[in-house]
C-alpha cells in the first residue's frame, strides 16, 4: 500500500511555505524514511524534493490571520481551507496530513502507518513550557466553552477508504457552509479554522456524541506559539526561547508556530 | 404491575411541579416506557389523569409547610404500585426506553455519577459541598430504583426517622458543613451510612444528565444553561450539539413550557 506524508503550502506576502515544506519532506525521508507529496499554488521545482507536486488554483477563500514574531503581530493573508481536499488529492493509501511547520526530529509517526485505525488526530497537545508561556490548556479542550471536543488538525493520519471519504466530504460541506456552522457551534472568530472544522466533522460523524471514530496518533504533539522564539535546529536538537528562557529538546518533533523564526533558520 | 416510575409532584407559591410530571410522563411515553404514577396533593386536570397508570392523592401530607415539599417521600414504598420502581424528580425527560434488565440483582440504586450534556462527569462540588466535606455517599435521589424488598422497606422507615428528626441527624453527620433545609438527598444518604450500604459504581447503569448550571465544566458560566448553550430537537434532543440520551434532568423550569406543546402533539 502507498504511504507518505502531504504537506499544503500556500504562501503569502511574508511567509514561505514551500521552504518550511521543503523542511518537511528532507526530514521526514531522514527520521521517518518517508517520500513527501506537496500540494500548492506555487511554482516549485521538480527537483525531486517531493514525490508528488500537486498544483491547486489558489483557494478560493481567503482569511487574516495575525502572526507575532516574538510579541510584534502582523495581519497577513492566510490560505487554508484547502485541506478539507486532502482526502481526493492525496496520492497515498496511506496519508500523514501534516502542518509544514511541524519540526520532524524522531520516527513517532511511523508507527501511524503500522495500526490498523483508518483515522488518527491528536486531541491533546502540550506546550514545551506552558508554566512560562501562562498557556490555559482549556482554550484547546473544546473549540467553544459549551461546544464539542477539540481536534487537532495539524497532524491527520487517514487512509484511503469509505469511511474517511465521508468523513472528508463533511469536511468540505462544513467549509463551504462555515458561517452557519460557526454558529451553530457557538465559534466567535470569523475564520475558518481547520481545527474546528475536523472536530465538528468528528463530532457530527460520531452521532454527534462521544464516539471512537478518531483515535489517538502516536506520541503526543508538542508545540510552542507564535511568540515563542525558535533559536536554533540542528539536526534533532531544537533550541527555542520561552518568556526569555531558554529551552532545548533532543528527538523530540515539535510544532514551532513562530514562522518567521522557522523561516530565518532555513 | 412489575415495573414502573414514580414522581412526587407537590406545587408550592412558584412552581408547578405536576406541569413537569405530566411533561415527564409525556417523554417517557414518547420513548417507550409505560408505566408512570404521580404522586401528588390536590385533584389533577384530565389530560394529566390520562398520561398516568395512577394517581395518588396524598392522604396525610407532611409537605403542607414546606417550599420544596420533600417530606413525603419516604413514601414511595408504600405508595408505589409497582414491585421494581424508577423514582425521578418531576423536572426530568425520559429520552429511551428503560432498559430494567440493568437493575437485575439490584434492591436499591442511587445515581452517583450523573454525567454533563457532553456526557463527562460533572463538577459537583459548587454544589454538593455537604457530602464532600462530610463524607456522606454522594448520591442523587434525582434518580433512583428500589425493588419491593425487607431491606429496602427498613431504608425507608428509617428515611422517615431522618426526614422527620433531621437537625438531630445533621448534627451528627453534617459535622464539617450543615446545610439550612432539609435535603432529600442528604437524608437518604445519612440512611445509607446507618445501612451501611455499599452499593458503589463508577458509572451508573442508567444515564442521567444533570444539567445544573455550575456542573457543566465551563470555563465562563451565565445566569442560566439555556442562554449558555443552544438546544434543539433534531431526531431527539440535542444540546449544544450533542445527542442527549437516558434520563435528562433538565432543572430550569421554563424549559417545560418551552417544550411541553411539542411533545403534546407528539403523543396526540
Amino acid at each position: 500500500m502507498s504511504k507518505g506524508i502531504l504537506v499544503h503550502a500556500f504562501n503569502n506576502e511574508e511567509i514561505d511555505y514551500v521552504k518550511q515544506a521543503v523542511m518537511v519532506a528532507e526530514r521526514a525521508k531522514k527520521y521517518l524514511n518517508l517520500s513527501t507529496s506537496i500540494i500548492t499554488d506555487c511554482n516549485v521545482p521538480d527537483d525531486g524534493t517531493f514525490e508528488h507536486i500537486i498544483s491547486l488554483d489558489t483557494p478560493q477563500k481567503y482569511t487574516k490571520k495575525m502572526y507575532n514574531n516574538g510579541h510584534n503581530g502582523t495581519h497577513l493573508t492566510f490560505k487554508n481551507n484547502a485541506r478539507v481536499l486532502s482526502y481526493d488529492l492525496s496520492p497515498y493509501e496511506q496519508t500523514l496530513m501534516i502542518d509544514s511547520d511541524i519540526i520532524i526530529c524522531d520516527d513517532t509517526y511511523t508507527h501511524c502507518f503500522t495500526q490498523h485505525n483508518p483515522l488518527l488526530m491528536y486531541r491533546q497537545a502540550y506546550h514545551l513550557a506552558p508554566e512560562s508561556s501562562h498557556i490555559d490548556y482549556r482554550e484547546f479542550d473544546k473549540i467553544s466553552d459549551a461546544s464539542v471536543d477539540f481536534y487537532w488538525a495539524t497532524c491527520v493520519y487517514f487512509t484511503k477508504c469509505k469511511q474517511n471519504k465521508i468523513f472528508f466530504d463533511l469536511l468540505q460541506h462544513i467549509e463551504e457552509q462555515w458561517t452557519h456552522y460557526r454558529m451553530l457551534y457557538q465559534i466567535t472568530q470569523q475564520t475558518f479554522r481547520n481545527d474546528f472544522a475536523f472536530s465538528i466533522a468528528a463530532h457530527i460523524m460520531n452521532g454527534h456524541a462521544k464516539g471512537t471514530l478518531v483515535n489517538p496518533m502516536p506520541g503526543k504533539l508538542y508545540y510552542t506559539i507564535d511568540k515563542d522564539i525558535l533559536h536554533d535546529i540542528d539536526n534533532e536538537t531544537l533550541t527555542f526561547i520561552i518568556d526569555n528562557n531558554p529551552i532545548k529538546t533532543k528527538g523530540l518533533t515539535v510544532h514551532a508556530m513562530n514562522k518567521y523564526c522557522l523561516e530565518e533558520l532555513l | 404491575m412489575k415495573q414502573g416510575i414514580l414522581i412526587f409532584a407537590q406545587n408550592n407559591s412558584t412552581d408547578n411541579y405536576v406541569k413537569q410530571a405530566y411533561l415527564c410522563a409525556m417523554s417517557g411515553i414518547h420513548s417507550g416506557n409505560k408505566h408512570f404514577t404521580l404522586v401528588t396533593d390536590n385533584e389533577v386536570d384530565e389530560k394529566t389523569q390520562l398520561i398516568f397508570d395512577k394517581v395518588i392523592i396524598l392522604e396525610d401530607d407532611q409537605a403542607v409547610d414546606s417550599e420544596w415539599k420533600i417530606e413525603n417521600r419516604w413514601k414511595a414504598f408504600e405508595l408505589s404500585p409497582y414491585q421494581e420502581t424508577i423514582v425521578v424528580d418531576s423536572d426530568v425527560l425520559f429520552l429511551e426506553k428503560v432498559d430494567w434488565e440493568k437493575f437485575d440483582g439490584q434492591e436499591l440504586y442511587f445515581t452517583q455519577n450523573p454525567i454533563t450534556y457532553r456526557q463527562e462527569p460533572i463538577n459537583d462540588t459548587y454544589y454538593r459541598k455537604v457530602f464532600h466535606q462530610n463524607a456522606l455517599f454522594n448520591i442523587y435521589t434525582g434518580l433512583y430504583y428500589f425493588k419491593k424488598t425487607k431491606r429496602v422497606a427498613q431504608f425507608f422507615t428509617l428515611l422517615q426517622t431522618v426526614i422527620e428528626d433531621w437537625q438531630e441527624f445533621y448534627k451528627v453527620f453534617c459535622t464539617e458543613f450543615k446545610p439550612k433545609h432539609c435535603s432529600i438527598d442528604v437524608c437518604a444518604a445519612i440512611v445509607l451510612e446507618l445501612m451501611e450500604y455499599d452499593n458503589f459504581q463508577e458509572v451508573d447503569v442508567i444515564d442521567f444528565v444533570h444539567m445544573k448550571l455550575h456542573a457543566q465544566n465551563w470555563v465562563d458560566t451565565n445566569e442560566r444553561w439555556q442562554e449558555k448553550v443552544d438546544w434543539y430537537f433534531n431526531t431527539g434532543l440535542k444540546i449544544g450539539n450533542h445527542q442527549q440520551h437516558g434520563v435528562f434532568h433538565y432543572t430550569e423550569k421554563d424549559f417545560c413550557d418551552n417544550i411541553l406543546a411539542r411533545y403534546e402533539e407528539c403523543i396526540g
